[in-house]
């Protein structure tokens, strides 16, 4: 009698933690067919190993470099691990976490975020921190995004956060409840279409133009991470026109390098170099670049890396070749597929472009 | 398999606990509006907030955009920025003493801050481009952080850049966390 319930209460126990670990699965954010930018941290996972160069950045990273492109023009093994508004913080704990996985020659971190000394938002902290497998990285980085209104424990059971979604859920929760779709190059977020730059808003003068302590405190211990694990830190600025990037942020981030022995590129003031224009360039007037632009970038910077670190090329490796090969091959597929629907539709329908003028909703 | 019932039966009544209030904010991470809290604010927050006077038309942070700027007529310049990763534009209005941007949030478009460019309009309290120090303080109080006069009303933040005991800018913005 004691057995059978015991048995029962082991029975119920299990079936109910069962339901909850589903009810959880299922109500979780996929971010299928938008905001597919919330996958992109856990897109890494699948992919971890063998990169001799790993990006770590916001969205001037993963919009604006083809990993494509440095293996097919230079061999070079790469993974840009990018979130959306990724604060330097996170940008950190992530070094931290790709560590673990793999040991890069090199780690380019883009500055932007430099600009951001405390927690900004709960939805793009999500984007970055719920696709993270758990780990003390993981930890480490909730504590330091949270904002005022946020708790860890929705981290660690996101159906706290989310059980409200019930009313909201749609066909790809159910689809993709234990699976995910194949959206991303090596971390890259592709986009074809172009938009050019037509005016340009004028930057809003800041009350102080200093970097927070807390934005040097983690350069500090990127810095300090890399080197004790033998890897080359490079501080990149994308060239994206927009938000703007201040003289005074630029004195900062040089005077930096130069006292840390570190390369410091910033692409806006390379535009002639790497042939970036900004009429054919990007797909969303100069914030990011499109998929010419981030062939452009990366051609430049694989040709810097490879001379500056001596990358290998990767090329010659059969097995390596190969894997690559796939990876080339699916993304020359959407390449040409994003064409199709342009062509098509005059706009990147299924890849989350805006109609034309006059043609919205 | 009583029990088990009584059980699961709470269970989705705790999953479906969420009342609508729940939903706004539990939506930031969902939806995918910048911040749907934000529309908390804009719902709530506006009366609540800073608000820049154009003639007789009132700009509160937070505020939806739509009515204003109808009653501000067209614009010197337009600029639009998608949000990064959000759907929707971040829409600037350039006018001629002003430029008022915005931020979207379920098809709508909120206020999201005003800078105000020139000598030629004020803040309701009476602070223009050139005011002292003084002034400021006078008008605002002290500032909480001495030598940052920036101040916090509701969901919003008036912010005065200066310069060599001038006012240089004056920024209205939105909080949207």
């Amino acid at each position: 009698m004691k057995k059978k319930r015991i048995l029962t209460i082991l029975v119920v126990a299990c079936l109910l933690v069962g339901g909850l670990w589903f009810l959880q699965k299922l109500l979780t954010p996929k971010y299928i067919n938008e905001i597919i930018e919330g996958r992109l941290i856990a897109d890494y996972y699948d992919n971890a190993g063998g990169n001799d160069v790993v990006f770590i950045g916001d969205c001037e990273v993963y919009e604006n470099i083809s990993p494509i492109t440095l293996w097919e023009d230079y061999g070079i093994t790469s993974y840009i691990r990018g979130s959306a508004q990724q604060l330097i913080w996170q940008s950190y704990y992530l070094m931290e976490e790709t560590l673990k996985y793999e040991k890069p020659k090199v780690m380019v971190f883009n500055v932007l975020s430099m600009k951001y000394g405390e927690p900004q938002n709960e939805a793009y902290n999500r984007m970055t921190l719920d696709g993270m497998r758990w780990s003390d990285s993981k930890v480490n980085s909730i504590k330091a995004s949270m904002t005022d209104e946020e708790e860890f424990i929705t981290y660690l059971f996101p159906l706290l956060r989310y059980h409200s979604r019930w009313s909201e859920l749609s066909g790809e929760d159910f689809e993709y409840l234990f699976k995910t779709k194949r959206s991303f190059h090596q971390g890259y977020l592709m986009r074809v279409d172009v938009r050019p730059v037509t005016s340009y808003p004028s930057p809003t003068p800041l009350q102080d133009y200093q970097f927070s302590d807390t934005s040097y405190e983690y350069l500090d211990k990127m810095v300090k991470l890399c080197k004790d694990n033998g890897v080359e830190l490079v501080l990149m600025k994308a060239p994206s026109i927009y938000p703007y990037w201040y003289d005074e942020w630029e004195e900062q981030m040089e005077d930096y390098a130069e006292k840390n022995g570190l390369l410091y590129i910033n692409f806006l003031e390379l535009l002639d170099e790497t042939g970036i224009d900004f009429d054919t360039d990007t797909y969303d007037n100069g914030l990011h670049l499109n998929l010419s632009g981030a062939e452009k970038l990366a051609k430049y910077l694989g040709a810097e890396l490879q001379e500056t670190y001596q990358l290998p090329d990767h090329r010659g490796d059969a097995q390596v070749a190969a894997k690559w090969q796939e990876k080339s091959d699916f993304y020359h597929e959407m390449e040409a597929d994003q064409y199709r629907e342009l062509e098509e539709y005059g706009y990147l329908k299924s890849y989350g472009g805006r109609k034309p003028a006059g043609q919205e909703d | 398999m009583k029990k088990f019932a009584i059980l699961f039966v709470a269970m989705l009544i705790l999953v479906g606990c969420g009342s609508s209030d729940d939903k706004t904010t539990a939506a930031a991470g969902t939806t995918g509006e910048a911040g749907t809290t934000a529309a908390a604010a804009a719902n709530s927050g506006a009366s609540d907030a800073f608000a820049f006077q154009s003639g007789d038309v009132t700009i509160a942070m937070n505020a939806e955009v739509a009515p204003i700027l109808e009653k501000l007529g067209k614009e010197v310049e337009y600029f639009e920025s998608e949000s990064c990763a959000f759907k929707g534009l971040d829409k600037q209005y350039t006018y001629a003493s002003f430029i008022l941007k915005t931020y979207p949030i379920d098809g709508k478009d909120y206020v999201s801050s005003i800078e105000i460019k020139d000598d030629l309009v004020s803040t309701p309290e009476g602070i223009s481009i050139g005011s002292s120090v003084a002034d400021v303080t006078k008008a605002y109080g002290e500032p909480a952080t001495a030598g940052n006069y920036s101040y916090t009303k509701g969901d919003s933040t008036l912010i005065f850049v200066i310069k060599d005991d001038a006012v240089t800018s004056i920024q209205y913005t939105a909080i949207t966390k």
